[in-house]
């Protein structure tokens, strides 16, 4: 637990593309007893109505933001679960923000590509905190960060509630009136503490399958194995074209699951949530899909292809410890506003909200949590081994991404650096299949364009087709494997 | 499932992007971040190991 938290503290560093301190974090742990479902939501802002916000203030500047719960989320887990201190486990996290660290091509190909959207914001907070004097840092440069190591340092010494309750709240509190945001110190004494849930699991080809709950989309990648747990390995793997047009087709039959389905637990009345993870349902949707393999959504240009970043960090000790966690500011540098004088980077998970249905579950009003894509897994070998901790950050590509890595590993037996690298495509429940399409035979392109799909080729190793980050517990002899993503930055390392 | 087949293959690589270890693994999104989870892995496991020798000590 200590590793995942330093770890996921110094991803709010180093990795502030991707996630941070303003953000929200989520996860699965395993004690080697039971498995628990950290919800680390944030929340909406009491000034949040749907009335006062408009669409461009979903995604950029200061009114974008929920209450930030990454700190009370990664504070509470180590208090609970934790055996270093607080202060310990910080330690990392400040070192990195005063002796700086180096900025890698990936950071500077995104500065590049955020650039824009950066002078969106009025008061350019972000641009001053993450870029170098307005343009992007050149990869090799050492970047510095001494106002978040100040706020890092204050964390570690006075603790939590000075983030919720004291002087940072104020800070906040301040820097949101000054630049018209929505977020007040009394939206942050609430103090947003994780709620322990009780996660999902489904059998994989005779694997235990835990997955985070809703508001997280553990469902959506448990319905996604379920439907592929239906078909027979050996003909999953007998025609590599209808195996991905299959593997298209039960995507797209999960987003439309997703969105049909919107589930919070914590909102009344609903349909049960775990309807659709009932295998009578699976069995029904993958017979309609597969008594032909045909097309049975209608293509179409859609709003439901969700843009978004996160980081995903796996973990496992030799106590039998294991962690998942995702985390994010939502999009790639967040709402590219940034609190004056602490150094971080405000969500915007704002855009995570429905707006239009006020029955929706997640429509939006004060304290209300945001719909996320996330899906931190666990899987074990029988009720009690661990065998292996996923996941991978990606918006609506999360579920897709992890399931085509466990295809590859379950039912091909590759070795978890083969899947990892494997390539990979995704489709949208509008029908528009995204794939690295140098990877893939061109006689596949074809044959999609003229099943009627629209293209999105991505280049080999696409940054946007998700990010396997993964940790496996050897069932033979003893030891460890670990994957980072080839596709990003990161690296696997152990002691 | 043949976990033998999927375990004997993996090659870990120079890059630390495929790594193996004795007592414990970190995977992340950036090469700074899985140096603090390690370390962290390592001040908890001597804690512990300090831990079972206090404990075998005093019984």
């Amino acid at each position: 637990m200590d590793a995942a938290c330093a770890a996921a503290l110094a991803l709010s560093v180093c990795e502030p593309q991707s996630s941070g301190i303003g953000g929200q974090t989520m996860m699965l742990i395993s004690s080697g007893e039971k498995v628990l479902a950290i919800d680390g939501s944030s929340r909406a802002p009491s000034l949040a109505h749907v009335s006062g916000i408009y669409k461009d203030d979903r995604s950029y500047g200061y009114r974008a933001t929920t209450v930030p719960s990454t700190p009370a989320t990664l504070w509470y887990v180590n208090k609970h679960y934790g055996q270093l201190s607080w202060e310990k486990v910080l330690e990392p996290a400040i070192r990195l923000a005063e002796a700086g660290y180096t900025i890698t091509p990936l950071q500077h190909r995104l500065q590049k590509q955020e650039l824009e959207n950066f002078d969106k914001v009025e008061s350019g907070s972000g641009k001053r905190y993450f870029l170098k004097d307005g343009v992007p840092y050149t990869p090799g440069e050492r970047f510095y960060q001494p106002d978040l190591a100040k706020m890092l340092r204050i964390l570690a010494s006075k603790g939590i509630e000075e983030f919720y309750q004291g002087t940072i709240a104020k800070r906040i509190d301040a820097d949101m009136r000054e630049n018209g945001g929505l977020l007040r110190y009394d939206d942050l004494a609430f103090i947003p503490w994780p709620i322990v849930r009780k996660p999902l699991r489904r059998k994989f080809r005779g694997l235990f399958v835990y997955c985070m709950p809703p508001p997280g989309a553990g469902r959506s990648l448990l319905f996604t194995l379920m439907m592929i747990n239906m078909i027979k390995s050996k003909h999953l793997n007998r025609d590599e074209f209808d195996r991905a047009l299959l593997l298209v087709e039960i995507f797209r039959n999960t987003l439309l699951e997703r969105s049909d389905r919107p589930f919070d637990p914590d909102y009344y009345p609903q349909v049960a949530g775990e309807n659709m993870l009932k295998r009578t349902y699976v069995r029904k949707c993958i017979h309609k899909i597969t008594r032909k393999t045909q097309i049975h959504i209608p293509i179409r240009g859609t709003e439901d292809e969700l843009a978004g970043e996160t980081t995903h960090l796996s973990v496992i000790d030799n106590s039998g410890m294991a962690v998942s966690l995702t985390q994010s500011i939502e999009k790639v540098y967040g709402s590219k506003a940034a609190a004056a004088g602490l150094g971080f980077l405000y969500n915007n998970y704002l855009s995570d909200y429905e707006y239009k249905i006020f029955s929706h579950p997640f429509y939006l009003r004060p304290n209300a949590v945001p719909w996320a894509t996330v899906a931190p897994t666990l899987i074990f070998r029988n009720k009690e081994e661990i065998w292996l901790a996923v996941g991978s950050p990606g918006s609506e590509r999360i579920f897709s991404s992890i399931a085509q890595f466990l295809i590859h590993v379950v039912d091909e037996h590759q070795p978890i650096d083969e899947a990892m690298r494997a390539p990979r495509l995704h489709c949208s429940l509008g029908g528009r299949v995204s794939l690295e399409a140098e990877r893939f035979p061109d006689e596949l392109v074809t044959f999609f364009q003229e099943k009627g799909y629209r293209i999105d080729k991505r280049e080999p190793f696409s940054f946007y087709l998700g990010a396997i980050h993964a940790v496996l517990k050897k069932h033979n002899g003893s030891g460890f494997q670990g994957v980072a993503e080839v596709r990003r930055d990161g690296t696997a390392g152990g002691y | 499932m043949d976990f033998k087949e999927i375990e004997s293959k993996f090659q870990p690589t120079e890059d630390s992007k495929c790594a193996e270890s004795e007592n414990g693994m970190v995977a992340t999104a950036f090469p700074d971040a899985t140096l603090a989870g390690v370390e962290m892995l390592n001040k908890a496991g001597r804690k512990r190991s300090g831990c079972s020798l206090c404990c075998c000590f005093s019984s």
